[in-house]
């Protein structure tokens, strides 16, 4: 049960937080969205799968602020956003957590996630303790410089980072890239507290199993469309999505553009 | 169609060349290169000023005989290379009869060769290095040289009774080095033990290592070649760390009114060497010397040093070729006004001018001088060896 | 004995004078990433206010700091102003708009100040050290503790301070920093005005153990670039160190070996320090 269409409106369970219509998106003259409508559900974790270069990494830039849209409409809890710069649409409560690492190196891991309060630097110790609570591994490390931990554990400073910052919406890029798979459950793990304690999760990625398995709701992207819609579970079954990301017919649709 | 540019641009070049001696209706260029900004800006400046002074009095004295001086000033921002641009400009361009100014070896020593090509005289203000004055150039001259600074050092000290020990410091200029050298061999040979010999780059912050060595090993004399700038970190870090020395005596940069308005009475009591003195000119020279400072303090507001004057001397030397020119027909080719140049006979508030087979000058010599109570007193030079 | 404690007071003075020179210059690189070429200029500025203040209508040190203070800040944020507004920014577009400044800068001064070297002169006061053979004057006195003082005071800003914190996120990685609603173009305000602080206390200092002359602004602006490069981006405590540093190497060589081997000692000191950095920095990227 899929559905191939351009254009679809979809409204997950609950109310969303986050309603995106008719996004396009420019590198210099280069288009690399076009037109993408959805919305993301309160309180779900949602997945942006899709081969390299397809663009999840565009509408995550262009929802966060780091990129102008050329064209739609982004709507954060009933406010428009899309003209918003990148500190105002913190402060509104959109966190993006970019792809590899991006931590301060010669910061101890609690200076790194101090600094992501600086717009509500109101009840910090108890923001702190939540992030111990949901990263434990943290609290151990508190005082060691940031760049002496590992890559996993880097991640962690910079989503507790985001948490630091009051975020309600977590974009997450490729979170689980260069991970081992005992840590990439241990991530899944964390997002599941996260939802349950009412955070909003888009998470983008290649490792789509994973992600999808773990994922509420799900889109496919290819070449800037949106192609596939539906729980993540569903999607994972999906042969069209198979076929795109797995490769698992050797026949490639056309006008699909190119396979990773 | 490049090719034929090139042509025409080589035709031009060509026509510059052999008609450079043309003057137009009356109206004869001289070109003065000095640093007007950078590092050197200070003494460049009192140089041109004192060129200008001298232009203005000559025109004055010959307008009506139909002969006009214009000078075409440049700056050479402190840099060899653009001094010799500058010079290529003035003398291709302008058109200019010959060339003055420069201050230190390094930006005369450019602009010399380029004279020597295009066979323009230059009279070089403040120049010191022995060998700028070897290289058989018949269109150099210069109203300064090394022995003229030399001696009077050398004569000086030696007159001071037990001296054993002395330190010398030098700017790292080739006309700083050879005066450090020089000196250092004529006192050697005169049983003058020279303790600390040192070269140090123009600008830094801290002499204190220095000093201290001349405390350890006992120097009695500090001799100073660096620059008027260098003077005033030198001089207060030696009354600081009151480095125990008899007498300081610094060749150049001392001996200003300037120097004593920025360093108070710390300069009290050190020695400089100076060519001429607002109130102390060569005998004979009292009128002009008063003239010069009158007339530089109403254009300039305020009273000329000893390097204004090397400036104002060496116009002074070109006009006075130039004037010869104009009586015997007008024609100013660079071979010409050179021979006139080396015929020169004049009396300056610095002392005779003529010139040797070399371009040097003949008769000049620096006189020591004392700060003392704030004012800048001769205490050795030519004419009253019975003083001090 | 005393020769060698005197020659270390001499070396701590001078290393200190360094990094007082260099504060600013490093300060508004690490947040700006703009290497300012015109950094000596506005010393020299600071330092003919003071030479104004001081000489001119007989102030003393400390009245002049603030006055000094403040328009070099003022001074160095029109500085950045236009190189922060170019629509394209890169390093060497700020190394060519600043080199234009410092140009236009150094022939305002030989017009103001005229091509006259200057310095302020003072009354050092003495303090005698190891039965009076060695001694410490006021300035170097002031160089050592304003150096201290300086880095201290930013040590406690960025350690201890939110807002300090945030400044050092900022330098350490300004793409992250900006994902943690750090807003950017305050940090860099903050550190102008850190930056022009720094430049405020060196300039008049500058005028009382060098001199002032409308081209001296290169010497200072040298001395800063290298201590920057030593300590690296945001590092403020590598930058007293690699100072006192180059003062010990310097002032040793030119007692040992002489004064022209200076330059030589302390470009052969920074070179060794760069390749150890190169060295250890590959090994902590693996």
């Amino acid at each position: 049960m899929f559905l191939l269409i351009w254009e679809f409106e979809i409204m997950g369970k609950g109310d969303p937080v986050l309603y995106v219509r008719k996004l396009s998106v420019c590198y210099g003259r280069r288009p690399v969205i076009f037109e993408v409508t959805f919305s993301v559900t309160m309180g779900q974790i949602v997945a942006l799968v899709g081969p390299n270069g397809a663009g999840k990494t565009s509408i995550l830039k262009a929802i966060c602020g780091l990129i102008r849209p050329v064209e739609g409409e982004i709507i954060f809890l009933g406010r428009h956003v899309e003209k918003l710069g990148v500190y105002d649409i913190v402060r509104l409560g959109i966190v993006y957590v970019p792809e590899g690492t991006s931590i301060f190196p010669h910061m101890s891991v609690e200076e790194n996630l101090e600094v992501g309060a600086y717009l509500h630097r109101e009840n910090l110790s108890g923001r702190l303790d939540y992030v111990y609570s949901v990263f434990p591994e943290l609290k151990d490390k508190r005082l060691v410089n940031a760049s002496a931990l590992s890559g996993g554990e880097q991640r962690m400073v910079t989503i507790g980072r985001g948490l630091m910052a009051n975020s309600r919406l977590l974009l997450l890029d490729d979170p689980f890239l260069g991970l081992s798979p005992k840590a990439t459950d241990r991530f899944c793990e964390a997002f599941h507290i996260l939802r349950e304690d009412g955070i909003t999760l888009l998470v983008a990625g290649q490792h789509v199993r994973r992600l999808l398995s773990a994922a509420d709701w799900a889109f496919l992207i290819e070449n800037g469309h949106i192609t596939l819609t539906g729980a993540g579970k569903d999607l994972l079954k999906n042969e069209h999505l198979q076929q795109v990301l797995f490769g698992k017919v050797s026949l490639i649709l056309p006008g699909l553009g190119f396979v990773d | 169609m490049n090719r034929f540019l090139i042509f025409f641009a080589a035709f031009l070049m060509f026509f510059g060349l052999s008609f450079q001696s043309r003057v137009a209706a009356g109206v004869i260029k001289i070109g003065a290169i000095n640093p007007l900004t950078g590092k050197l800006a200070k003494h460049g400046i009192e140089i041109d000023e004192g060129i200008q002074i001298a232009i203005d009095e000559f025109n004055e004295q010959n307008g009506n005989s139909g002969m006009v001086v214009e000078l075409e000033r440049r700056d050479d921002h402190s840099a060899p290379d653009v001094a010799m641009n500058q010079a290529e400009q003035l003398i291709l361009k302008e058109k200019v009869v010959a060339l003055i100014g420069g201050y230190v070896d390094s930006l005369v020593g450019p602009v010399s060769v380029v004279a020597k090509r295009n066979r323009v005289p230059y009279v070089a203000s403040a120049s010191l290095q022995s060998r700028l004055t070897q290289g058989k150039n018949p269109y150099f001259f210069r109203v300064s040289c090394m022995n003229g600074v030399t001696q009077p050092v050398i004569e000086f000290l030696l007159k001071w009774k037990n001296l054993r020990k002395v330190a010398i410091l030098h700017a790292s200029t080739p006309g700083a080095s050879e005066f450090a050298r020089t000196v250092e061999k004529k006192l050697k040979v005169s049983g003058v033990d020279v303790v600390v010999e040192e070269k140090a780059r123009a600008g830094q912050p801290d002499f204190s290592p220095f000093l201290l060595k001349c405390k350890a090993r006992g120097a009695e004399f500090i001799i100073s070649a660096v620059f008027f700038a260098d003077h005033l970190v030198l001089v207060r870090q030696m009354r600081e760390m009151e480095i125990p020395v008899k007498g300081y005596i610094g060749p150049w940069g001392v001996a200003y009114e300037s120097f004593i308005k920025e360093m108070k009475n710390m300069a009290e009591g050190l020695y400089g060497l100076t060519a001429w003195l607002p109130g102390f000119a060569y005998p004979g020279t009292e009128e002009e010397s008063r003239r010069f400072v009158e007339l530089y303090k109403k254009k300039f507001g305020r009273i000329p040093t000893s390097t204004s004057m090397h400036g104002y001397v060496s116009a002074r030397v070109v006009l006075e070729a130039v004037r010869k020119a104009f009586e015997q027909g007008g024609v100013f080719s660079g071979p010409d006004l050179a021979n006139f140049i080396r015929k020169t006979k004049l009396l300056t508030p610095m002392g005779s001018v003529e010139f040797d087979e070399k371009g040097d000058p003949r008769w000049y010599k620096q006189m020591v001088v004392q700060i003392r109570r704030g004012k800048i007193v001769p205490v050795h030079h030519e004419h009253s060896d019975a003083e001090n | 004995m005393e020769q060698f404690v005197q020659l270390f007071i001499q070396s701590f003075s001078l290393g200190s004078f360094y990094t007082l020179l260099a504060l600013g210059f490093a300060l508004v690189f690490s947040v700006t990433h703009i290497l300012n070429l015109a950094h000596g200029e506005l010393i020299i500025l600071a330092g003919y206010v003071a030479y104004v203040l001081e000489q001119k209508l007989s102030m003393g040190l400390w009245e002049t700091l603030p006055i000094a203070i403040a328009i070099s800040v003022v001074s160095l944020m029109v500085v950045v102003s236009f190189v922060l507004h170019q629509r394209r920014l890169s390093e060497l577009h700020s190394l060519i708009i600043t080199f234009g400044i410092a140009l236009i800068l150094q022939n305002c001064y030989l017009g103001t100040f005229s091509a006259n070297y200057r310095i302020i002169f003072h009354k050092s006061r003495y303090f005698s050290l190891l039965g009076g053979h060695v001694f410490i004057s006021s300035v170097q006195l002031y160089l050592i503790t304003l150096s201290l003082g300086a880095i201290g005071g930013l040590y406690i800003l960025f350690r201890k301070t939110f807002i300090g914190k945030a400044l050092r996120a900022t330098i350490q990685d300004r793409f992250a920093a900006q994902m943690a609603g750090i807003p950017i173009p305050r940090m860099q305000l903050l550190g102008m005005v850190l930056g022009g602080i720094a430049i405020g206390i060196a300039g008049p200092l500058y005028a009382r153990v060098s001199y002032l002359h409308p081209a001296a602004g290169i010497e200072p602006t040298i001395e800063a670039i290298i201590l920057t490069l030593f300590a690296g981006m945001g590092r403020i405590r590598i930058l007293l160190a690699g100072g006192w540093l180059l003062g010990v190497a310097e002032t040793t060589t030119a007692y040992f070996l002489g004064s022209q081997w200076r330059e030589f000692v302390s470009a052969m000191v920074l070179v060794v320090i760069l390749i150890f950095r190169e060295a250890r920095g590959r090994e902590n990227s693996v």
